[in-house]
């Protein structure tokens, strides 16, 4: 009586672990249909020397605020960073800057952002490697490429096959500071 | 007693094992695909009408899934050029995958006139641009490496330093087959 239990509780729990690995596969596999948000790039860098110098503007900020906006059928987000440091350019620690980014939502109208390019979060640090744009607004490099994650004083990039996240994957601020020194 | 709720634990995990079994075999057999051909519409006034056409058609020639014109409300993918400002890139595509499947139901291509304008595209890699965008409708992805001539090199460097063609490689078309058999 008790074995036959047992059987019960241990095919269950086979049961719960397939599920597990099904649920998470099928949502592995709908992330995959997704990539069809795609772009092909104006400009993309192979090396972190070339990166440095085509930016007009290299910072560490905050998010503090984040505006949706539409462009005919696309929505685009103003994204206002607080600058914490500036490493090339001339913006003063404290400063507000606006960056574009592509993707968001408005109402029902809504524009994935590209997978390699997601959302900044407001309240979350970065490291931007930027060029301005002739409206004003600040663009990340290479689409994606000029954009790393700060948390803990490490930098992390989103999409670490590529050339240049592949470089800059794990370093920390000061060693960026060197980087960009060096260039100079 | 005690059994009884063991027993009856079991078959509901069961149950729900075989509906979510089903349903990951579902998407993996039919995700990231149109499940039937593919209605596009594109306004007369966009400014790259003829290009959109033509290399739908270029598509058309080497895929068994078929992109075919008809009206913007009919249509499940819409084709469009427009200013949308300086932005870093210069083609965005998106085909929004059903929920429960991941089968294609719609999407939409977008160039911009404004960064295609400032990076002053010449025809060939106008028509390499539209041609790749038309690829991701179809399923295709990025390539990231430059060890195949395609049509969905990530930037324009394929075309512009690598010399790869416009219309879509032997390696694109082999990998539509795995997508379409």
């Amino acid at each position: 009586m008790k074995n036959k239990t047992n059987i019960y509780i241990a095919m269950t729990l086979i049961l719960i672990v397939v599920s597990i690995a099904s649920v998470s596969l099928f949502y592995t596999k709908s992330n995959i249909h997704k990539s069809g948000s795609s772009a092909v790039w104006a400009h993309q860098y192979d090396d972190v020397k070339t990166l440095i110098e085509n930016s007009d503007l290299i910072i560490s900020g905050k998010v503090v605020e984040s505006v949706p906006e539409l462009r005919y059928d696309m929505v685009f987000t103003k994204q206002y960073i607080s600058v914490d440091s500036c490493k090339k350019g001339s913006v003063a620690k404290g400063e507000i800057i606006e960056v574009s980014q592509t993707g968001g939502e408005i109402g029902t109208k809504k524009t994935e952002p590209f997978d390699v390019a997601p959302l900044f979060k407001n309240g979350e640090e970065y490291m931007l490697f930027l060029h301005k744009a002739p409206e004003g607004y600040y663009l990340e490099m290479g689409g994606y490429q000029g954009t790393g994650k700060i948390s803990n004083g490490k930098i992390s990039y989103k999409f670490e096959e590529d050339k240049i996240n592949k470089q800059l994957k794990g370093r920390n601020i000061k060693e960026i500071d060197e980087l960009v020194s060096k260039s100079k | 007693m005690k059994e009884k709720v063991v027993k009856r634990i079991f078959f509901a995990s069961l149950v729900i094992t075989i509906v979510l079994t089903s349903m990951t075999t579902y998407a993996y057999l039919l995700g990231g695909k149109w499940a039937s051909n593919i209605s596009y519409y594109v306004s007369s006034s966009d400014p790259y009408y003829s290009k959109f056409n033509a290399r739908a058609t270029t598509w058309n020639n080497v895929c068994s899934r078929k992109f075919y014109q008809s009206t913007l409300t009919n249509s499940v993918v819409s084709f469009t050029g427009y200013d949308y400002g300086t932005t870093d890139w210069l083609g965005y595509t998106y085909c929004g995958p059903n929920m429960y499947s991941g089968t294609y139901t719609y999407g939409n291509v977008q160039i911009n006139t404004r960064t295609v304008g400032s990076n002053n595209l010449n025809d060939g890699q106008l028509t390499y641009l539209i041609t790749h965008e038309l690829g991701h409708v179809l399923g295709l992805n990025d390539d990231y490496t430059y060890n195949n001539p395609t049509v969905m090199y990530k930037d324009l460097s394929g075309y512009n330093s690598h010399g790869y063609s416009y219309n879509p490689s032997q390696y694109n078309i082999n990998d539509l087959k795995t997508i379409y058999p």
